[in-house]
C-alpha cells in the first residue's frame, strides 16, 4: 500500500507539487495524467526519493506504513529495486551504454540478495523471457545500442522487476517507442501487474493510454490532483473542466476498445499551455484556461464527491453527459 | 577493426614522415654552428673549411636530410662531435630512465586522479570535495621543478628517507634503483595528477546527470554506488584522451626533472646536445619523443575500442 499525504514539492521557491491525499492498492494500477508541466513526473519522483537536488519536500508518502520522506539516501536505497521499481520515459538514455544487457538487469539482484552468480544468470534468463524477449543467453550479452527502443524498454522492465517489487513506477514508459510498440509495451505491463499482483503507479500525458492500463485515475494540474476515481467513470462522465477538456482533445476515446484509435488523434486542443511555475492564478488553477470560468473560481474548490470514489475539485463542474 | 588499425598505423606514419621534415628544417633554422663550438670563434677559415667537409654538414640540406632519415632507420647515426659516443646507441640508452619517468608518471596519476576526481564529484556541492577540487588547482599551477626541489628538500635533505638524486640501473640494485625514482615520478606526476583529477571531476559531474545513474539508483543503488559502478568507466573515456595528449607535457616535464634529480635520460641530453649544437642528436631526440607521442595516440585510438561498445561496433561496421 502506497498512500501519499499533503505532499509538496517545492523548486527554486515555487510549489510545483502538492497532492492533498493519493493511494494505491497492492495490485492496482493508478494513472496519473496531466499536460507536460502538470506535476506528474516530479509526484512520481518525490515517491521515489529521485527528486534533483534543488528540490525541496514535505508531507508524508508512506510505503507499508514506513515514512520514506523521512529516510536517507542508504535506506531508500534498500526501498528502490527491492519494494518499488521504476521505469522510465527514454530507455535508451536509461540503460548504462558502457554495460552489458544483463549486468542491468541483474543489477536490482546482485544489490539486494546475495545469490550465486549461477542463479543470477538463471533468473536473469527467466526475466527476459517474461518480458518476452528472444534467445535470452545471447540477448543479456548484448551492449543497449545494439537493441532496438521497444527491445530496450523491455530490458528496462526486466531490470525493474528483477527483485520482484510491489510495486512499479512507470514515468511515461512508451512515450519514447512508436505505436505499434507501445501496445506491446503496455500489454506487458499489464500482464505482469497481473501476474505477480503488482501495483502500478503509471504516469502518462495520454488519456488513451492511462485508460488501457490503470483500474483507476488521478487527473493533474498545476500540481494538485483535480480529479480522480475509477477509470471507466472519470472518463464516461468527467466532473472536472480540465479533464472534460482533455477527453475533447481525445475524440476516439470513450467508447472505442481499440487501442489504436486512442492515440495520434487530436482534433480539440485546450486553450493556451500550462502556465510557467509560480505564475498560477490563485483559487481555482485552470480558471484562465477554463471555458466555464467564474467568479466563484478566485476562490480554492472543495473536494466533491460523485460516488464511488470519484472526487473532484471544480466551482462549475460538467453536469451529466 | 584490423582495418580501422591499419588506417590508423598508416596516418601514424605519414605523420612521422612529416615530423621528421619539420624536426629538420626547425633544427637548422635555429642556427648556430656546431664547428664555432669544436674550434672556437678565432679559428682559420681554412680549418673550419676542412671540419665542415669531414663532418658532411657542407652538403645540401636535402642530402643531409635524406642521410639522417636512412641513419634512423639502419640505427646509424653517427658519432657525437664532441664527446665522441655512438648517438643511436646513446639515445636508446637513455630511454630507459626517461620511459620508466613518464610512463610511471602515468601510472601513479591515472588511477590517483580516478580515485581524487570520483570523490571529488560525488561530493561535489560539500566543502570536502571543494577541498579537492582547490587542491588540484594549486597543484596544476605548481611548476614541475620547484615541486622537484620541494621534495628533494624534505625527503632527501631534512628526512634523509630518499636520494636526493643520480641514478642506479635495475639491474645493478632493484631497490636502489626504485628508491631514485620514487622522488623524480612523484615531482613529475603533481601537475599531470592535478590536471586529470579536473578532467575527471567534470567528466564525472556530468556522468552523475545521466539518466542511467539515475536507473542504476531506482534499481536500488546508492548515488555513491551508482557512480562508482556506472560513472566510473563512463568518465573514464576522456581521460584517455587527455592523457594521451598530455604525453607530450609529461615528457617536456621529464627534461625539467631529469636535470634537477641528475638522472641520464634523454631529457639530459637534450640539453648538453642543444648546448653542443649536436644537430643530429637534437633533431634524433625530437624524432623519438614526436614518435613516442604518435604511438601512444595510435595506442589510444585503438584503446577507445575496447573501452567502449558502440565504437567497436561502429568500427566493425566501417570494415
Amino acid at each position: 500500500m502506497l498512500e501519499l499525504d499533503d505532499l509538496r514539492v517545492h523548486i527554486g521557491g515555487h510549489e510545483i507539487v502538492h497532492i492533498e491525499h493519493l493511494s494505491l492498492e497492492p495490485g492496482s494500477r493508478l494513472g496519473l495524467v496531466g499536460e507536460s508541466g502538470s506535476g506528474k513526473t516530479m509526484t512520481a519522483k518525490a515517491v521515489a526519493g529521485l527528486l534533483p537536488d534543488e528540490a525541496r519536500v514535505s508531507g508524508s508518502v508512506r510505503f507499508n506504513g514506513r515514512e520514506l520522506l523521512a529516510m536517507n539516501d542508504r535506506q531508500m536505497s534498500e526501498v528502490r529495486g527491492r519494494k518499488i521499481g521504476f521505469v522510465f520515459q527514454d530507455p535508451a538514455r536509461s540503460l548504462n551504454p558502457m554495460m552489458r544487457v544483463g549486468r542491468q538487469v541483474s543489477e536490482a539482484i546482485r544489490v539486494h540478495s546475495e545469490l550465486p552468480r549461477a542463479a543470477v544468470a538463471r533468473k536473469v534468463v527467466a526475466l527476459l523471457e517474461q518480458v518476452q524477449l528472444p534467445d535470452p543467453p545471447t540477448l543479456m550479452r548484448r551492449y543497449p545500442h545494439q537493441l532496438s527502443g521497444g527491445q530496450q524498454q523491455r530490458v528496462m522492465i526486466a531490470a525493474a522487476i528483477a527483485a520482484d517489487p510491489e510495486f512499479l513506477i512507470a514515468d511515461e514508459p512508451t512515450t519514447a517507442l512508436d505505436v505499434t510498440v507501445q501496445e506491446e509495451i503496455l500489454r506487458l505491463l499489464i500482464s505482469l501487474s497481473e501476474q505477480r499482483g503488482m501495483g502500478v503507479l503509471f504516469v502518462s500525458h495520454d488519456l488513451g493510454v492511462i485508460r488501457f492500463v490503470c483500474d483507476r485515475v488521478a487527473v493533474i494540474y498545476g500540481g494538485a490532483v483535480v480529479e480522480t476515481g475509477r477509470t471507466e467513470d472519470v472518463i464516461a462522465a468527467p466532473r472536472h473542466r480540465y479533464t472534460a477538456a482533455l477527453l475533447a482533445a481525445n475524440p476516439g476515446m470513450p467508447r472505442d476498445d481499440n487501442f489504436r484509435a486512442f492515440i495520434g488523434q487530436r482534433l480539440h486542443t485546450i486553450p493556451g499551455s500550462v502556465p510557467p511555475v509560480g505564475t498560477f492564478p490563485s483559487g481555482c488553477r485552470f480558471r484562465n484556461r477554463c471555458v466555464a470560468a467564474s467568479e466563484a473560481c478566485t476562490a480554492m474548490p472543495g473536494v466533491l464527491d460523485a460516488g464511488d470514489g470519484h472526487r473532484y475539485s471544480c466551482w462549475n463542474p460538467v453536469e451529466g453527459l | 577493426m584490423i582495418r580501422h588499425t591499419l588506417r590508423s598505423l598508416a596516418t601514424l606514419l605519414f605523420a612521422a614522415l612529416i615530423g621528421s621534415i619539420v624536426v629538420f628544417v626547425l633544427v637548422h633554422m635555429l642556427g648556430g654552428d656546431v664547428v664555432t663550438v669544436l674550434l672556437g670563434r678565432e679559428a682559420a677559415p681554412k680549418d673550419v673549411q676542412f671540419m665542415r667537409q669531414k663532418l658532411g654538414i657542407d652538403r645540401p640540406l636535402v642530402v643531409q636530410y635524406l642521410h639522417w632519415l636512412r641513419g634512423v632507420a639502419t640505427g646509424d647515426l653517427g658519432t657525437s662531435y664532441g664527446m665522441g659516443y655512438d648517438i643511436f646507441h646513446e639515445i636508446v640508452r637513455r630511454m630507459g630512465p626517461t620511459l620508466i619517468l613518464t610512463l610511471g608518471g602515468l601510472l601513479i596519476s591515472i588511477p590517483l586522479s580516478l580515485v581524487l576526481g570520483t570523490y571529488s564529484a560525488i561530493n561535489a556541492k560539500k566543502v570536502r570535495g571543494g577541498i579537492v577540487d582547490v587542491v588540484a588547482q594549486v597543484g596544476i599551477s605548481i611548476p614541475a621543478f620547484w615541486a622537484g626541489l620541494l621534495l628533494v628538500l624534505v625527503f632527501g635533505v631534512r628526512l634523509g628517507w630518499l636520494p636526493t638524486g643520480g641514478y642506479v640501473p635495475f639491474s645493478d640494485d632493484p631497490l636502489g634503483s626504485i628508491r631514485s625514482m620514487i622522488l623524480p615520478v612523484m615531482a613529475l606526476s603533481l601537475g599531470v595528477t592535478a590536471v586529470f583529477t579536473r578532467y575527471v571531476r567534470t567528466a564525472m559531474i556530468d556522468v552523475m546527470n545521466e539518466d542511467f545513474i539515475r536507473s542504476a539508483m531506482a534499481r536500488g543503488r546508492t548515488r555513491r554506488g551508482a557512480a562508482l559502478v556506472h560513472g566510473v568507466r563512463n568518465a573514464s573515456i576522456p581521460l584517455v584522451t587527455v592523457a594521451a595528449l598530455q604525453f607530450g607535457q609529461l615528457i617536456a616535464g621529464a627534461v625539467v626533472i631529469e636535470n634537477v634529480f641528475v638522472l641520464p635520460g634523454i631529457g639530459r641530453l637534450i640539453v648538453t646536445a642543444t648546448l653542443g649544437r649536436e644537430v643530429i642528436v637534437v633533431q634524433s631526440l625530437a624524432l623519438v619523443i614526436m614518435l613516442i607521442v604518435l604511438v601512444l595516440n595510435f595506442l589510444v585510438d585503438i584503446a577507445y575500442g575496447f573501452l567502449d561498445p558502440r565504437i567497436r561496433d561502429k568500427e566493425a561496421a566501417n570494415a
